[in-house]
């Protein structure tokens, strides 16, 4: 008899993600990392089955049940492929079997495409730093000849794979690897038992007024227009410190005012952007499935100082009030309050895909931009030396940035659904212009700009 | 890397133009490569299939729908044959629909050809056609039909059991229309009963622990 498969309910969380998924923005997002050869698609794909094998999660396929969707662990197999598909392709087809990620290579590039549903960027960096050092040491074994064969392990590729591989339960390690990241979290910290939920104090009350939407004509196809703007990271990191503030925070500062060079109507308006935060900072995991928040900090530019250091400093004060522990932890209980209300619970999955749709049209009319930085990439020393610049983008139903950083080389992607490229323009001429050296890269999305139909 | 001296950068691959301004680069004597390949544009079938399949539903329901209400008359000859195709139409949509699971198409089927079935026996005056013989016999086919197509299209038993066992639930209704009279000859509803029964016996023997694990994974609150 072949032996059932284990199974987990998707969280709340996560649902939104498929609430939100559309024809033009997939859910997907794309790690890529640049190798100093060609990469060598057998060696990739031997790279990918070991470390297949030490994430269960990402055996997952998505399925629907009658009150939610579910995670079922499944046997397909990932293959390595050529990179051939547009950028953050959809991943998730309605009644089709198949893994929420993809691995693709490009010359010297490796990729690993994941849809949202499954984990957010934190956690799906640890596959992928997984995932690239195995392939190093596979591709360069010169480097690793004084050491020992078993070498993976002691280099912290895997915390306790032995325990992994070996434990008697599969059922039990596919629950826990799939188990909703906030709900683990709270149980750990105890905050489950039925505290009323605190609502985290608005920093920045929404009000009736109208949030500025950044307009443009839709791709031909729907898929995802990608600028990468690829910097040394030492003098953005100056200008930040000159202005007293984050990176993060300096680059979206200037998001905003290229927009508003841009945009005509956008010069007296308020701006929103969403920021994710990561929790596993404060709430301490390892589980790869999602587990952030949102912060959500807003300019109003007919109110106050055009200036970019006055709204650096703004954005600044907003997300540091967002961020204090109080203000994450109401967040998380209010994450887990969302998971566990009984109402929500009992609603059939197709009218909570209609509720959460509706949620996540109603906050898209609230921000005009989005923003995620996943931070400086690490790799295990070993191998980092073999690893050239790391980038991160996702699909987008509104323009935003995502920003990594590796080996002194910061990664700034745009993604947009949208032709035009007049405020990535802006943004990268005020770098420029403050002589950081930016080289670009940028996606073909429209019939005159790809081959073979060039006048 | 090619340069744009307008926005004072480097551009990656073989743009002649600057991607963001339009002004000539000045190309580099040896151009870097785009970090992706260029993806022809593609032509979106699944929309098209969205819109088609809406189109066609309204047709049909609307063609049937006038079959009653703007050309009433006896149940032959040209309304029979617009009633057969918009039927055959509906059934056709379906398995499209619904081709990446034979097990689930098999039961939208039943259901679809046990209405359209009715209305048809509605249109003809409730000669009761339809629940002596449509609807036992589809009922009963379909229990057979799922499992020569599970063992055909080698669907694990987790994929295929839970819509076997809704078909096994459908095969026990023509029970009510023996109960009500609704039947001129008892036997096609019999067989599917008898057949259903037969299917409930056995089915336990071999998948009660299966059945169970599918059903709380998609009950589950």
């Amino acid at each position: 008899m072949v032996s059932r498969r284990s199974w987990v309910r998707l969280d709340n969380a996560s649902n939104i993600f498929l609430a939100a998924m559309s024809s033009v923005d997939s859910k997907v997002f794309r790690l890529s990392a640049e190798m100093v050869d060609e990469v060598d698609p057998e060696l990739l794909q031997q790279a990918l089955d070991r470390v297949f094998d030490q994430y269960v999660l990402y055996h997952s396929v998505l399925r629907r049940g009658i009150f939610w969707y579910y995670l079922e662990e499944s046997d397909l197999r990932p293959q390595v492929e050529p990179d051939r598909l547009p950028l953050c392709d959809h991943l998730y087809h309605f009644d089709r079997r198949e893994l929420l990620f993809r691995v693709v290579y490009h010359r010297n590039r490796i990729a690993l495409e994941v849809f949202h549903a499954l984990s957010d960027g934190t956690g799906a960096m640890q596959v992928f730093r997984d995932l690239v050092a195995e392939y190093v040491m596979a591709r360069y074994p010169g480097d690793f000849r004084d050491r020992p064969d078993s070498a993976p392990v002691e280099r912290g590729l895997e915390r306790d794979s032995f325990t992994r591989y070996f434990k008697q339960d599969r059922t039990d390690e596919f629950a826990e690897a799939a188990r909703s990241a906030s709900l683990a979290a709270g149980s750990r910290t105890g905050r489950i038992p039925d505290e009323p939920i605190r609502r985290a104090p608005p920093i920045v009350s929404r009000g009736r007024r109208r949030i500025y939407r950044v307009r443009g004509t839709r791709t031909p196809d729907h898929r995802t227009r990608a600028v990468e703007l690829d910097m040394p990271a030492e003098p953005v990191l100056r200008l930040a410190r000159q202005t007293g503030v984050s990176v993060t925070i300096f680059l979206t500062a200037l998001f905003l005012q290229s927009i508003r060079e841009v945009d005509e109507r956008a010069r007296d308006a308020i701006m929103a952007v969403s920021l994710p935060v990561d929790l596993r900072k404060r709430f301490p995991s390892n589980s790869t499935r999602n587990f952030f928040a949102t912060t959500r900090l807003e300019y109003d530019f007919g109110a106050n100082d055009h200036a970019l250091p006055a709204v650096c400093q703004s954005l600044n004060e907003q997300l540091r009030a967002q961020t204090t522990p109080e203000a994450l932890e109401a967040k998380l209980v209010k994450l887990i309050g969302f998971e566990l209300n009984p109402a929500i619970r009992l609603l059939p999955r197709p009218l909570k895909d209609a509720i959460l749709g509706g949620i996540n049209r109603f906050n898209n009319r609230s921000l005009s931009v989005a923003v995620s930085n996943l931070g400086r990439a690490s790799f295990p020393d070993a191998v980092d030396s073999r690893i050239g610049a790391v980038c991160l983008m996702v699909s987008a139903a509104r323009p935003q940035f995502c920003m990594i950083s590796h080996a002194g080389r910061l990664t700034v992607t745009f993604t947009a659904p949208f032709v035009e490229l007049d405020i990535q323009r802006a943004f990268v001429r005020a770098l420029t212009g403050q002589s950081v050296p930016v080289g670009i890269s940028v996606c073909r999305v429209t019939a005159d700009e790809l081959p073979g139909k060039r006048p | 890397m090619s340069r744009c001296s307008r926005c004072n950068v480097g551009v990656r691959g073989d743009w002649i133009d600057c991607p963001l301004c339009g002004h000539p680069l000045t190309s580099a004597i040896e151009p870097t490569p785009a970090p992706w390949p260029d993806v022809p544009l593609r032509f979106d079938v699944r929309r098209l299939m969205r819109v088609l399949v809406l189109v066609s539903v309204l047709i049909v329901v609307g063609a049937l729908l006038a079959l009653r209400f703007f050309f009433p008359g006896p149940f032959e000859g040209l309304r029979l044959v617009a009633f057969g195709l918009a039927g055959l139409w509906l059934v056709t949509l379906t398995a499209i629909r619904k081709r990446r699971n034979v097990a689930k198409s098999i039961v939208y089927l039943v259901v679809i050809a046990a209405l359209l079935s009715v209305y048809g026996d509605y249109l003809d005056g409730w000669r009761g056609w339809s629940t002596t013989y449509m609807i036992p016999i589809t009922c009963g086919a379909s229990m057979v039909a799922l499992l020569i197509a599970a063992r055909m299209a080698h669907m694990r038993p987790s994929d295929y059991i839970v819509y076997w066992w809704m078909t096994i639930l459908l095969g026990v209704v023509p029970a009510l229309f023996i109960a009500f009279d609704w039947v001129t000859n008892p036997l096609p509803s019999w067989i599917s009963v008898g057949l259903s029964f037969l299917m409930l016996i056995i089915m336990p023997m071999f998948r009660g622990a299966e059945i169970q694990h599918e059903l709380n994974k998609r009950l589950t609150v």
